[in-house]
């Protein structure tokens, strides 16, 4: 890939000056102010050339106030999740880290994209990511497997809305 | 060595072979598994969603876990990463845990902080130990070329730090090459597979895998194994669509790693739900009797 660099200017009256501290205050998203630019996440990332806006863009973004754009980058929900970044990061920012709380910022404020809301549901109803089907349970047993033990969906439910997961999956 | 053990919901819903294949392998070396009653998700996939509901659900299983009085162990690196930064967190700030088990107190439940969780695989190098396992072995699987994969969740967890290198992790290799098997250099070894994705973006996701598996059958693998469910389904189960999509033939054969170390312990291939594996694992069991003779 052909590196081209483009400029364009940015408009700075809807920066959100706080915004770098809302990220902060937060567990996962603490050592967002640490970011010196290196760009090493973006080099360990198997998704950089897939997205527009790159992780330590991601970052600076968060930095510059641009809130708005940050929670509308596709770049938060495409992550693979594979930690690369969190363990290179020579500043302990934990970039993979940081993108779960724009994701969760932006499951408020936004929602959350399709095919992970379907897995949202399924985790409301039947307290596992997948739902266990009859033909699954069968070929367990014809394999001579355990029977698999249920789930109090009842009570994991109260979890779940106790800690405000059912609203973001409606 | 007796644990409770945690299979994930992928492992209960999709993968009963390796389900099948660990307590095949468990039981060859006096293992004890214990099922987990009432194992509801780690809460993994909620943390996109909410801040805390990953956090509850993990200390939910956490607590579950507590009461056996065993050290856990799963099978899939998601769990172990999920369970294990829970338990991290837990203990460094104590107010956070008080709240998260006012929430269990609801259902009786309370984390108290002793429980061991592993994945099964530093279980087999640790505790059981490498030589333990090496002595189980009974047909040596030489002549076999295997790409490890060890998936991000295994390696890349702070947690992991305390058994192995991130960057230059050597447990699975090890516990690949006790088989008889050569575990092979493959540049894009530690690169994700992609699997995460899918929910998001298919053709990401499936690109992410093409490039892994294309990488390990030029290395020259005869197969590849892995020790994460995710991985698993996408090596695996998406290998063909994946293969289509790109146009591309690989029929480059996956095992979970107990189907592998139950071939070199001399369990039947049924026994190990080998026949369930999309991938058809011929070409590796030729290859295993070929050498052998």
């Amino acid at each position: 890939m052909g590196t081209k660099v483009e400029t364009e200017i940015i408009e700075s009256s809807s920066f959100v000056p706080g915004f770098k501290f809302e990220v902060a205050k937060t567990i996962d998203g603490e050592g967002v102010l640490r970011c010196f630019q290196c760009g090493i996440c973006s080099a360990s990332c198997p998704v950089s050339d897939a997205v527009k806006v790159r992780p330590h863009q991601v970052i600076r973004e968060v930095l510059l106030g641009m809130k708005d754009e940050v929670l509308s980058h596709k770049t938060l929900w495409v992550c693979s999740i594979c930690f690369a970044c969190n363990v290179r990061c020579p500043q302990n920012v934990k970039p993979a880290s940081v993108m779960f709380v724009l994701k969760n910022m932006a499951a408020k404020e936004k929602g959350v994209p399709e095919g992970l809301k379907a897995v949202g549901k399924t985790i409301l109803e039947e307290g596992m990511i997948q739902k266990l089907t009859e033909f699954q349970t069968k070929k367990r047993a014809a394999l001579g497997l355990p029977k698999v033990s249920k789930i109090n969906v009842k009570d994991l439910r109260r979890l779940l809305e106790d800690t405000g997961f059912e609203e973001t999956v409606r | 060595m007796k644990y409770s053990y945690y299979m994930g919901c992928q492992v209960t819903t999709r993968l009963p072979n390796y389900d099948l294949a660990t307590r095949k392998v468990a039981e060859k070396l006096g293992i004890e598994l214990v099922d987990l009653k009432d194992a509801s998700c780690c809460g993994f996939f909620t943390r996109p969603f909410t801040p805390t509901t990953w956090l509850a659900m993990s200390t939910r299983v956490l607590a579950i876990a507590e009461k056996t009085k065993l050290d856990l162990v799963t099978v899939c690196t998601g769990c172990y990463s999920t369970l294990t930064e829970a338990q991290a967190l837990l203990k460094e700030k104590p107010r956070l845990k008080e709240k998260i088990n006012k929430l269990l107190s609801k259902e009786g439940l309370k984390y108290g902080g002793r429980l061991k969780v592993k994945h099964l695989v530093q279980a087999l190098y640790f505790d059981i130990d490498l030589e333990k396992v090496k002595s189980s072995v009974k047909e040596s699987l030489g002549g076999l070329k295997v790409a490890s994969h060890y998936g991000c969740h295994l390696i890349r967890t702070p947690d992991y730090e305390k058994y192995d290198d991130a960057e230059a992790p050597n447990i699975l290799d090890e516990l690949v090459e006790v088989t008889g098997a050569e575990s092979i250099y493959w540049p894009l070894k530690l690169w994700c597979c992609g699997g995460m994705t899918l929910p998001v973006d298919e053709n990401l996701s499936f690109k992410l895998g093409g490039i892994k598996i294309k990488d390990a059958k030029n290395a020259g693998a005869h197969c590849i194994v892995t020790v994460c469910p995710t991985c698993q389904l996408q090596f695996d189960f998406h290998q063909s669509i994946i293969a289509r999509r790109t146009d591309q033939k690989y029929n480059l054969p996956v095992l979970t790693y107990p189907q592998l170390l139950g071939l070199a312990m001399g369990i039947n291939e049924k026994k190990l739900g080998l026949q369930l594996n999309r991938i058809p694992v011929n070409s590796v069991t030729r290859t295993i009797k070929s050498t052998s003779e």
